[in-house]
């Protein structure tokens, strides 16, 4: 490896940590922001708890996107003779994105990370080998998911706060409704969560039948765990809600959790991606399908994020827990859960979707079942706004960053 | 200052406290209304004058507290409940204060005489007027509960039944309106004309106080009833 090589592999590395950082300490709201707002942790916890599940999330589940990000919107056998042309091209992607995302958050629009990588790479696609290597059923699948996410996380939150609402707040006794329910609610959680670490983990290969199974044994046991700490629990207050609220809480800290989790395993991709494509390339000097993404990349896009949440990520939190006051744990539970299980059933499809994006649709869902005192729906405009402005900047700064390359080389 | 993510910008101000805190104020404010009664009853009008300046006060903190909910609540704001029913059931309760205030204004600016055979049922009357504001004040004290429950059927119920009970008290109190005005016509010819139409005029300002306040229930009805 020549030295001119070694230094570039190195830019790319620290670009791809940068965005980790980046990435982290926009999105660590997303899981912790209702916790946070209905008091149920402190900013120090829910910054720590997020910066450890999300490293896990992204070494354990996060190589799945990573692989769709890659070959799905632009095809690599276009670059099968030009190797070098594939690397550069992914560092002018990766770089252009970057400054698209880290401008606009300077500017404080709510432009989504994966949108930037997905309109890098077609900048770069369009750029290097023309209009033909962009794989255009691929391209309108990955915008309409982005549609689709936010709206089926929105059904999901609704239908869930609608049950929570009709069979515990609306019963004569909600605490001993809560009582009775929230075993099932456990065993649903760590069902959802079990199911995405062993059914496609790169480390754990296991088959379909056993994976369920396992995930089934856990989510039973931590149901029936669940089950027996109740059975002693006494509710202190008058108030009929305050200890629905109460238990609820512990409900909403693991959702969170599974939210946090569920980040690291689809976010990572966008910080690492591209690097692990460069490094492939750079090592075999053949451009491939499919590219094994080695665990310490993972790992170190799963640092990233942890450094990004405890450091810019903890004065995010910091303003979460001003701004939003006005959530209660069941409401919080109902919409974190929701978004968890949308974007772990997103990333198992290599559906490479904006958490952020999601958890605001949970979060209507919930409004649209009475759940939420005041929404401000403007903010669904300007999302709709960053979707179409997103690829085609990210693209544009894609394609001038190439030139700039190519210029100098 | 932080990135603010979009998740964040999604939760606007919500009116329900401000809205809590202005039924608590307007609340205060008729209570002084006793006191107000009391002196004129015995014809203190030092202590009138007084009392009269409190009520104003807190019908302009009253005030501000609604302009401060209606300044917050753009049309883009989804809310369990109707934006517009909000803005109808804040002009009720507000109208309530500024009717307490015309009543106290009305007393300030002449000091009329009180026939004997008035004073205890107009005590009575206003002792009346103050239970049916009370009785909003406790219903919509309620609100927080139905929402906590988001808007839950049992919740729902408890507060109708807290609304019946304003409509009890206020047609209560326009019973006793009845009995004044009649009295008061009774003895007409021992007050000069003036008197009459201004103790006429006071009966009615404070049977508007008791109005407003069932107006008030009404608005809350729609608001909490499932649409």
């Amino acid at each position: 490896m020549s030295k001119m090589e070694s230094t570039f592999l190195v830019i790319v590395l620290f670009i791809g940590f940068y965005k980790a950082v980046n990435i982290g300490a926009n999105d660590v709201a997303n899981s912790m922001g209702t916790s946070v707002g209905s008091k149920t942790l402190t900013v120090a916890k829910a910054v720590i708890l997020a910066a450890v599940l999300n490293f896990l999330g992204a070494t354990l589940v996060g190589s799945n996107v990573t692989d769709t990000i890659r070959k799905g919107i632009i095809d690599p056998s276009a670059f099968t003779f030009e190797p070098t042309v594939f690397m550069y091209g992914a560092f002018a992607a990766m770089l252009g994105s970057a400054i698209f995302v880290s401008t606009s958050t300077y500017l404080k629009l709510p432009v989504s990370t994966t949108h930037a990588v997905v309109g890098g790479l077609i900048g770069f696609g369009l750029i290097t080998a023309g209009y033909s290597c962009i794989n255009i059923d691929k391209l309108i699948a990955v915008v309409l998911s982005w549609l689709i996410s936010p709206l089926f996380g929105g059904i999901l939150a609704f239908l869930l706060f609608t049950c929570v609402k009709r069979w515990i707040l609306d019963s004569p006794t909600p605490f001993e409704s809560t009582k009775k329910i929230l075993p099932y609610l456990v065993f649903l959680i760590f069902m959802i969560i079990s199911l995405s670490i062993f059914l496609k983990s790169p480390n754990l290969k296991f088959s379909l039948i056993y994976a369920v199974g396992i995930s089934i044994s856990i989510a039973f046991g931590s149901g029936v765990i669940c089950y027996h700490l109740l059975k002693g629990y006494k509710p202190g207050e008058i108030d009929h809600y305050v200890p629905v609220e109460r238990l609820f809480g512990y409900l909403q800290v693991l959702s969170a959790c599974s939210v946090a989790f569920a980040h690291g395993a689809n976010d990572v991709a966008n910080a690492i991606g591209l690097v692990a494509a460069v490094f492939h390339v750079a090592q075999t000097g053949s451009v491939v399908m499919e590219v094994p993404v080695p665990t310490w990349l993972l790992a170190m896009g799963g640092i990233g994020l942890a450094i990004g949440i405890c450091t810019f990520g903890y004065r995010v939190i910091e303003t979460v827990g001003e701004r939003i006051t006005e959530i209660t744990p069941t409401r919080g539970f109902s919409a974190e859960f929701s978004a968890a299980t949308t974007v772990l059933i997103c990333s198992k499809l290599g559906l490479p979707i904006s958490t952020s994006h999601t958890i605001v649709g949970s979060v209507i869902g919930v409004g649209f079942a009475r759940g939420i005192n005041a929404l401000n729906l403007g903010i669904i405009k300007n999302i709709v706004l960053s979707w179409i402005v997103t690829i085609p900047i990210a693209a544009l700064l894609t394609i001038f960053i190439y030139q700039g390359i190519q210029f100098t080389l | 200052m932080a990135y603010i993510p979009p998740l964040v910008k999604l939760f606007g101000k919500s009116p329900f406290k401000p809205l809590h805190e202005h039924i608590l104020k307007v609340n205060e404010c008729v209570n002084q209304l006793k006191p107000l009664i009391e002196a004129f009853v015995d014809q203190d009008f030092k202590k009138v004058n007084e009392i009269a300046e409190r009520i104003s006060k807190l019908e302009h903190e009253a005030d501000i507290i609604k302009n401060n909910i209606r300044e917050h609540l753009p049309k883009t704001l989804f809310m369990p409940v109707d934006r517009c029913d909000i803005l109808m059931f804040l002009k009720e309760q507000d109208t309530i204060a500024d009717r307490a205030e015309d009543l106290a204004r009305m007393l300030e600016v002449r000091e009329t005489k009180l026939p004997v055979e008035l004073k205890e049922d107009v005590l009575k009357f206003t002792n009346k007027v103050i239970e049916t504001v009370n009785a909003l004040e406790v219903a919509a004290g309620e609100l927080s509960e139905v929402i906590e429950s988001s808007f839950g059927k049992h919740e729902i119920s408890k507060v109708l039944k807290l609304i019946h009970n304003i409509d009890k008290k206020e047609w209560e109190a326009d019973k006793l309106v009845l009995k004044l005005l009649r009295k008061l016509f009774e003895v007409e010819n021992k007050l000069d004309p003036i008197s009459v139409l201004h103790l006429e005029r006071l009966i009615h300002t404070m049977d508007s106080v008791a109005d407003h306040a069932e107006n008030a229930g009404d608005r809350l009805r729609t608001m909490v009833a499932r649409r």
